[in-house]
């Protein structure tokens, strides 16, 4: 059980400063640290915890449930111990560089050097943003059903602005009909 | 909970078939926006698609992947001195 909040502690705090860009770019290495390392859960409970995620809340939140089912064989009070802890140990570490760097990086917009940093570091977020989309398309897209639903929602994303909520909500319901 | 508990249930399977796939939609989307932001040049798709391989097929962690392609990337970006429209004529008019 140590063992297990130890390697959460690590995984996470490590993640957390690593995620320029958006929590987003850090999925990839979670999904892999996650299931192929740790093997906490299978690819397809990752994708489904990554859907519950947004569902309600930002979707980094998936860290939180992530925690949950790493500690899940403890039982259930450790189990919400271990969902702190990811949690903590995800949101901590980014906060404290965020307070730091940020009163630095704002005095510092008039530097040339402040632009180029931020040009250099979009195609990285962008290609770990491709990767992280990459698994979740992998393990969610199973059947010409569900590529239809996830194409609809990218259209609807690109070209409306109507809230995710409810586009998350009607292909719940659909697929509930239609897919069982 | 109620997942760990029902996951396996064919109902919240597929409830959560739809779910995913909306979500899968949402970060297409993200890819899209970002990519709308991030390309400017050849270089960027690069940057784009090697972080892609080194992730998706190397298996590289992100602070590794970060470690080795943002020195790089700044210094493709790198702030360089503007040349001047009248040290262009002049350029221009030397023989």
């Amino acid at each position: 059980m140590i063992q297990t909040f130890g390697h959460l502690v690590a995984l996470f705090m490590i993640l957390s400063i690593s995620a320029f860009g958006g929590g987003k770019v850090v999925l990839p290495t979670l999904q892999h640290q996650a299931v192929d390392k740790f093997h906490w859960m299978t690819n397809q409970q990752f994708v489904d915890l990554f859907g519950i995620s947004i569902i309600d809340g930002p979707s980094m939140m998936v860290v939180t449930l992530v925690g949950l089912k790493a500690c899940l064989q403890y039982g259930y009070v450790i189990a919400i111990l271990g969902a702190l802890v990811a949690t903590i140990a995800m949101f901590l570490p980014s906060s404290i560089l965020v307070l730091i760097v940020g009163r630095y990086w704002d005095s510092w917009k008039t530097s040339p050097w402040h632009e180029s940093i931020q040009r250099a570091m979009m195609p990285i977020s962008t290609g770990l943003i491709l990767a992280a989309a990459f698994i979740i398309a992998r393990h969610s897209i199973h059947t010409i059903p569900t590529a239809i639903m996830g194409l609809i929602a990218l259209c609807l994303m690109l070209f409306t602005k109507l809230n995710p909520v409810i586009m998350i909500v009607a292909a719940a319901a659909i697929s509930w009909i239609f897919l069982r | 909970m109620l997942y760990f508990h029902y996951g396996e249930n064919s109902d919240s399977k597929a409830l959560l078939a739809g779910v995913t796939a909306v979500a899968c939609g949402l970060m297409a989307s993200m890819v899209f926006e970002a990519g709308q932001k991030a390309i400017r040049g050849v270089f960027d798709v690069v940057m784009i698609i090697v972080t892609f391989l080194l992730v998706r097929l190397g298996h590289m962690h992100v602070q590794y992947v970060i470690l080795l392609l943002a020195p790089i990337a700044i210094w493709w970006h790198r702030p360089r001195p503007e040349i001047k429209g009248d040290d262009l004529n002049q350029k221009g008019s030397t023989p």
